[in-house]
């Protein structure tokens, strides 16, 4: 059963200085100033680093009741919504969640709200410090439409892709072109399960960015996908980015409907047809491993076993990290949204604390699921001069599966 | 004029550059969102006087050197200062009423010490002790503060409060883990207090023992910005026996014998009452529902080395059924234990007559009762709450009694006596926010009556308690005392001016 939180028709409505905030945004607004455990605040971890509860959920909630309490205003209040990592813990943690979940449909919606407020702020004029990065980004999204065809297929050159839609890889702008290794190696694994697929080249902008900036125009696109699901007869979508899946689990159904459509994720889908099918990988990869829990599996879908369990299934190969409930608190500092464009040095330090935690397992390998983390993960590596290497899950399971892979690692295999 | 009506000195300008030259630009914040969301802290809050308490700027402090800078300035200038920690305190001592500097000391929470040979460690006061215990925890250790709020508070809050801890029927409360402590005064002088004047000795017979005097002052004498703290090997074994009775007087006597049995393991005991127990039922996720004629539920919980707790929890039933207890089974007592942190929050917990929910805050009202004390008080309180739900009808709820141990390494005696209120905080305006301040003000009078008192844990230092505190419970010379001392070591009133009445130290 997919996790979904309420569709609150009362942010559809920009906030404006000209009229009062909607009563039941305030009601929203008090539940969490009212929770007073400040487990949104705790377990965050952007709060972790800057130390500072206004960056928090139980800060932004509380800054919207003031302001329809006559303190402060909102054009003063975007500085802070920028320090907020999209990963969803808030919201998995706190009460109106976790207790009531969505039988009052008051479940915290904190991924929403700060969208929200970020995008009112830009349609009233307002700007955001350093988001002219962000825009350079989703304009090179925008610019990729016109050619997506060829560039989202470019990827799976010499590979045989022998189905039809009926099950479809969603493979987006950025795994495409910079996490190439994921849907490349993906695509040989399910060859060699015998698993039949095409490729679904048009996905338009699905950078979680653009919801910061004009839900409309992520509509626009969202909409289109649906539609061409629908057209094209997808029954089963493989999706490869878990920034898309969650998006897609999470957003989608608010606006469209879905019917007819399963979501899977690519590790889940993979592990599936090992099961049916009866495989275990041959090639056995001793060693133990860090593993990091994307966010966006974790806390905004809470599917967080597939990548685990097909680890588990890779003979020889054991993670030694702490469970999923404990990495509520970790984001790789990359951010479901334009966090790490907007706060560089932030992003940084909640990156090098998780790659540290994972040192301290005496571990030389993290293994990942999600294409953004390994780039940051990468480059905190980098810069901190850790001794932790970031390797994707599929990496690992192509290796075991005799795949051969110019750039895997060389710690695992 | 008095020291405590005579104008505070601005935050200027020049205030605000001299805070930053001494912390950095980013750690003094002086947008209003930043300053307004430090102008409450947990309790339900007059939200409609929002603007008369929030701070002029609020300062995150990295070290003791960026107190010391921040104080000898707010002295120099005579600015007020209210420290804040995790902001969880129920007597909202973090609460600005004086505005001027808030000092969030949440950046300082670093470990700098695990001393295993020693059992203590060395900890930031803005460390929280959940964050604390999952460091100690793959060494087998603990820090035993295990209050409802375990998630949220930080040390520093718990000093300033003299917490109570869950368990301390067997670990012992805040004065007793927190052995010593590093304070900066308002002048910026640095002292450490403890039993005597070291850092680790728990026990010492020299001079005055100055670590009592600097807990639970709520922000009115010092800033603690170090302490060395008490750890404790991990309990090989947690229980928790959950007990159901048909009424009140058998609830009752079987809590006094497992209390003064002479267990050595026991770390708490407690009784549901019957308004608790309705309460718990309408929110079914966050307790196991009970049979109808479920009335009152006792709970003891005993932690140790299996080899002593197993034969004591034996012993343990026995009393329970002796008294007519059912054992209500492990689902229960894992359930119900593993979410004490988490019961109170779900602000839909407020129901009208008619049954639907409605949004409504809880507070927690936290006397100290001793034993025979117990069956008055709780019928007291529920009278005086009853009467407020008539006379105010949906804004006032009663939401039922906990009693607990509260008697540090020992069961009896003490007892929480705690009646929960749930409030229509959002309807807040000045009368009704008047009648919650009297109903304080009389549930506080009916156990200083029964020569118990106020607070057990939050502190008493909250409209509605402090005059009744002050004026009622310690008026055999404590409250003279405590004026002395304030106006000795705080002469300019910059401390957390406004709680606990003591503004009358500085009346000529
Ligand atoms: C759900 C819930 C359950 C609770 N359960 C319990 C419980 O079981 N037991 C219990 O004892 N309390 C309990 N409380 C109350 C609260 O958690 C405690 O009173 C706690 O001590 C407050 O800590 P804090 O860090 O939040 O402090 P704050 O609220 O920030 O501050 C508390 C007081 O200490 C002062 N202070 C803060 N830091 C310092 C410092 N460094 N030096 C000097 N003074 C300082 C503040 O000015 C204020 O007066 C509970 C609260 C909640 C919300
Ligand atoms: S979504 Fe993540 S980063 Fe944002 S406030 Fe919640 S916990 Fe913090
Ligand atoms: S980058 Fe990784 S950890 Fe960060 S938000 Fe995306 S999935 Fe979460």
């Amino acid at each position: 059963m997919p996790y979904q939180l309420s569709k609150k028709d009362f942010y559809a409505e920009p906030l404006s200085k000209a009229k009062p905030i909607d009563e039941e945004f305030v009601k929203e607004a008090y539940l969490v100033f009212a929770c007073r455990h400040k487990f949104c605040r705790d377990i965050c971890p952007n709060f972790d680093i800057t130390r500072n509860e206004a960056h928090s959920s139980y800060g932004f909630h509380t800054s919207i009741l003031a302001v329809s309490r006559g303190v402060g205003q909102l054009d003063e209040l975007i500085d802070n919504f920028t320090y907020c990592l999209e990963c969803g813990a808030c919201e998995l943690r706190c009460p109106n969640t976790c207790m009531g979940g969505d039988f009052y449909r008051r479940s915290t919606t904190t991924v929403d709200l700060v969208r929200k407020i970020r995008r009112d702020h830009m349609a009233d004029g307002g700007e955001i410090k350093n988001w002219s990065a962000v825009k350079e980004y989703l304009d090179e999204h925008r610019g990729f439409v016109a050619t997506q065809g060829d560039l989202v297929t470019k990827w799976a050159e010499g590979i045989k892709v022998a189905g039809d839609l009926k099950t479809a890889l969603f493979v987006d702008f950025f795994t495409a072109t910079q996490g190439t290794e994921v849907p490349r190696l993906a695509a040989q694994v399910l060859n060699k399960l015998g698993v039949k697929y095409g490729i679904y080249t048009t996905p338009g902008v699905t950078a979680p960015e653009l919801l910061s900036e004009n839900d409309d125009e992520w509509k626009k696109y969202a909409g289109e996908n649906v539609a061409n699901f629908k057209k094209l007869g997808v029954q089963t979508l493989v999706v490869m980015n878990p920034h898309d899946y969650a998006l897609l689990i999470r957003e989608y159904p608010k606006w469209f409907d879905m019917d007819g459509i399963e979501t899977v994720f690519i590790t889940d889908f993979i592990l599936k047809k090992m099961k049916e099918k009866g495989v275990t990988p041959p090639k056995a990869i001793e060693g133990k491993f860090a593993y990091h829990d994307p966010c966006t599996l974790n806390t905004l879908v809470v599917e967080a076993e597939s990548p685990r369990d097909l680890v588990g299934m890779v003979p020889g190969a054991e993670i030694v990290d702490v469970p999923p409930g404990n990495q509520w608190r970790y984001c790789c500092g990359n951010g479901n949204g334009p966090y790490r464009k907007l706060h560089e040095d932030i992003a940084y330090r909640i990156g090098q604390k998780r790659l540290r935690a994972a040192a301290d397992l005496g571990v030389d390998t993290i293994l990942v699921a999600c294409p953004h983390c390994k780039d940051q993960f990468t480059d905190v590596k980098q810069k901190a001069g850790l001794p932790v290497e970031p390797v994707h899950v599929i990496e690992l399971v192509a290796k075991a599966m005799g795949i051969e892979w110019e750039t895997t690692s060389p710690t695992i295999g | 004029m008095t020291a405590a009506t005579s104008t505070y000195g601005a935050v200027t300008d020049e205030v605000v550059a001299e805070l930053k030259r001494l912390l950095g630009d980013e750690n003094v914040l002086t947008d209003m969102h930043e300053r307004a969301m430090r102008a409450f802290s947990c309790a339900p809050a007059p939200l409609h006087r929002w603007k008369d308490q929030t701070p002029d700027v609020v300062v995150l402090p990295g070290s003791t050197e960026d107190v010391v800078g921040v104080l000898k300035l707010a002295n120099e200038r005579r600015i007020p200062v209210t420290p804040r920690a995790g902001a969880s305190g129920l007597a909202d001592g973090a609460m600005p009423l004086r505005k001027g500097i808030c000092v969030d000391i949440k950046r300082m929470n670093e470990i700098f010490e695990i001393d295993e040979d020693n059992m203590c460690a060395t900890v930031g006061t803005g460390i929280n002790m959940l964050k604390l215990n999952e460091v100690l925890e793959p060494l087998g250790k603990i820090y035993p503060d295990d209050l409802a709020g375990y998630a949220n508070a930080m040390l520093g809050g718990r000093i300033g409060c003299g917490g109570w801890t869950l368990i301390g029927g067997k670990f012992g409360h805040i004065p007793d883990t927190v052995i010593s402590m590093e304070c900066v005064l308002p002048d910026g002088q640095v002292i450490w207090v403890g039993g005597g004047g070291t850092k680790k000795i728990r026990k010492s017979s020299s001079g005055y023992r100055l670590k009592d005097l600097f807990m639970q002052h709520q922000g009115t004498l010092c800033i603690a910005t170090k302490a060395v703290i008490e750890l404790y090997p991990k309990s090989e074994v947690e229980f928790a026996g959950y007990f159901a009775f048909d009424n009140w007087d058998d609830a009752y006597a079987a809590l006094y014998d497992v209390t003064t049995r002479g267990f050595g393991n026991l770390s708490s005991a407690m009784i549901f009452d019957d308004k608790k127990i309705d309460f718990l039922r309408r929110d079914d996720e966050a307790f196991i529902p009970l049979p109808k004629e479920v009335k009152f539920v006792d709970l003891f919980t005993m932690y140790g080395l299996k080899c002593e707790v197993e034969p004591a929890v034996r012993e343990g039933f026995r009393i329970m059924k002796k008294h007519g207890g059912r054992y209500l089974g492990p689902e229960q007592g894992e359930g119900d234990w593993a979410s004490r942190h988490d019961r109170y929050h779900l602000s839909y917990h407020g129901r009208t007559p008619d049954g639907q929910a409605t949004l409504m805050s809880w507070h927690c009202e936290d006397t100290a009762a001793y034993h025979t004390a117990l069956p008055i008080l709780r019928e007291q309180y529920h009278e005086i709450v009853g009467r407020y739900m008539t006379e105010y009808p949906g804004v006032f709820d009663d939401w039922g009694i906990f009693i607990y141990t509260s008697n540090p390494f020992k069961g009896w005696g003490d007892y929480l006596i705690e009646i929960d209120v749930g409030i229509a905080e959002l309807q807040y305006n000045d009368e009704t926010w008047d009648a919650w301040i009297r109903m304080k003000r009389e549930i506080a009078e009916a156990a200083v009556a029964q020569e118990c008192s106020v607070s057990i844990c939050h502190g008493s230092c909250r409209e509605g308690d402090d005059d009744v505190a002050m004026h009622k419970e310690m008026k055999n010379g404590t409250f003279d005392i405590m004026k002395k001392i304030k106006r000795m070591i705080d002469p300019n009133n910059i401390m957390n001016p406004g709680k606990y009445c003591l503004d009358e130290a500085y009346d000529d």
